[in-house]
């Protein structure tokens, strides 16, 4: 079955509409790509997921449970974390501050412990800086920062929109590695993206999305064979 | 000269105090919600009138009032947040226009309800509260003036513990830097909203509660209260809770020392002027972040 599920979701923004129908599913402990040209409604798709704006239309299940009017907090307590494209973080706080944030719903003190310690252990950088304002980390070391708050709650599904946004090549390969990891250990993710050649080495399953509805949904390497790129970012005639 | 100085001072901290405290938990609201809260100063008539009611039973002393205003005006901060700032709140944000103008008509709406409800007399609780007056040399300090100096303070200090020390504090601080990670990591922006505006209303009610026994109570006094909280947090800088408390006492030091140059009565001027030098020379305030949020 499906983790999460998200059926003919159409949505917008006031008067205008983004999404148009657009459905996709992912597989847990499987890592699903959205890719799309801009515009194509890929941040709007994560944000109707997430509860941050409400679907006119369509359903979002978690599990089989339909979470389509759920609010964003109580997504998080079942299970999802999201990291948004720019700031998803707290900048005049520490990093120590702000992986306690991404511990708010984490009551036990020894658990928020626990949890902080494996973030450390994994991510070493994060506690040589622990006591550092968040502004004053690189861009890299942000979305390390980003991915170890979000681990603060065990989330069984993480959700990223655009990890690799104004990275250089070397710290995508880094971020990227990270999430491999995490996929090998188990956690479902599901990433939207630009960088299309980096995403589609990663992922098990891809949706293209062009025009706020669904292009194509399969293995990289049937989207590879089908030549659908082309014809995604160079428009039909290159087909 | 230099007595007088120090003098005016003093006296200017008794006053600053209730400035940092009107403009801490207007700043609050703000630095939150992104309400401009016209209303604030009528929060601070409620409380008063609180008071008033209170002293006319006979219920005088310091805690009974405050402690009795902190209630009523959480109550009916709850009410404003839940009923009129929630409908305009999209997507975690309170629409900024709207908020402001809708608290200007609630602002209109609370004072007029007053005046319906307690007629247009000056009222007063009646000394109750007032307990003799410190003197050194020619420097008289009433009671009751230290009393609003102490509770203003301590009521300062314990919001400012509660937002550094506690879970909600937390995430209040959280929304106030950005509502969408908060949300992210599981902080319902909805009710921190009304928490917060009940509780910024609250401290304005306690105000409200503690100068009543030197000043009268009347149903349009909030309005300069608004203003004075203003001025005092565009001094501070815009939602900088620190700014807050530095520019009241600066505030009230100023205003009380003009008095040395000052014709009586011009000294009211002094806060707006201070208000419009800070805006020309440094708009972001003592204690601003030139950043806007995200």
């Amino acid at each position: 079955m499906a983790q999460l599920e998200a059926a003919e979701l159409t949505a917008g923004y006031g008067g205008s509409t983004i999404l148009n129908g657009v459905s996709l599913s992912v597989t847990p402990g499987r890592i699903t790509g959205v890719i799309g040209p801009n515009g194509a409604g890929k941040s709007t798709l994560l944000k109707a997921i997430m509860g941050y704006i409400l679907p006119r239309n369509g359903l979002v299940r978690l599990d089989g449970d339909d979470i389509t009017r759920l609010p964003t907090h109580e997504r998080i307590r079942r299970g999802i974390a999201y990291i948004a494209q720019t700031r998803s973080h707290f900048p005049s706080q520490s990093v120590q501050e702000n992986l306690r944030m991404g511990a708010y719903l984490v009551r036990s003190r020894s658990l928020r412990a626990q949890r902080q310690s494996e973030v450390f252990q994994r991510f070493p950088i994060l506690a040589e800086r622990r006591r550092q304002p968040a502004a004053l980390l690189s861009g890299g070391q942000l979305r390390v920062l980003e991915i170890g708050r979000a681990l603060m709650t065990s989330p069984r599904l993480i959700i990223l929109d655009e990890p690799s946004i104004g990275l250089s090549s070397g710290l995508v390969d880094t971020v990227y590695g990270h999430l491999r990891e995490l996929a090998a250990s188990g956690t479902t993710l599901l990433i939207v993206e630009q960088n299309v050649r980096k995403l589609l080495s990663v992922a098990d399953f891809v949706y293209a999305l062009e025009n706020g509805g669904n292009r194509f949904g399969g293995t990289p390497q049937a989207l590879s064979a089908r030549g659908v790129l082309a014809g995604l970012y160079l428009g039909a005639g290159a087909i | 000269m230099i007595i007088d100085l120090v003098i005016f001072i003093v006296l200017g901290v008794m006053t600053g105090g209730l400035y940092a405290l009107l403009g801490l938990s207007l700043t609050l609201i703000f630095g939150v919600m992104r309400v401009i809260n016209v209303a604030h100063g009528e929060m601070l008539t409620l409380g008063a009138y609180t008071a008033v009611m209170l002293g006319a039973v006979g219920l005088g002393g310091v805690l009974v009032p405050v402690a009795a205003a902190i209630l009523v005006v959480t109550f009916v901060g709850l009410i404003i947040a839940r009923v009129l700032i929630r409908p305009l709140t999209v997507e975690g944000r309170v629409h900024e226009q709207r908020g402001m103008v809708m608290t200007l008509g609630l602002s209109l709406f609370l004072s007029n309800a007053v005046l319906a409800t307690f007629g247009p007399d000056y009222q007063r609780v009646p000394g109750l509260m007032a307990r003799g007056a410190i003197e050194i040399g020619d420097l008289v300090i009433e009671g009751q003036r230290l009393i609003i100096l102490m509770g203003s303070l301590v009521l300062a200090a314990a919001l400012m513990l509660f937002l550094r020390f506690t879970r909600l504090g937390l995430a209040i601080r959280a929304v106030g830097e950005n509502p969408e990670a908060a949300q992210a990591n599981g902080v319902s922006v909805r009710r921190i909203h009304l928490i917060t505006f009940a509780l910024g209303s609250a401290l304005a009610g306690a105000a409200g509660a503690l100068i009543t026994p030197v000043t009268y109570a009347f149903p349009a006094m909030g309005f300069s209260y608004t203003l004075y909280a203003f001025i005092t947090i565009i001094i501070g800088g815009l939602g900088s809770v620190w700014g807050a408390v530095l520019a009241g006492f600066l505030l009230g030091i100023a205003e009380s020392v003009s008095v040395i140059w000052l014709t009586t009565g011009y000294n009211a001027m002094v806060g707006p002027a201070l208000m419009l030098l800070m805006l020309v020379l440094r708009p972001q305030g003592l204690l601003g972040q030139r950043i806007a949020r995200a």
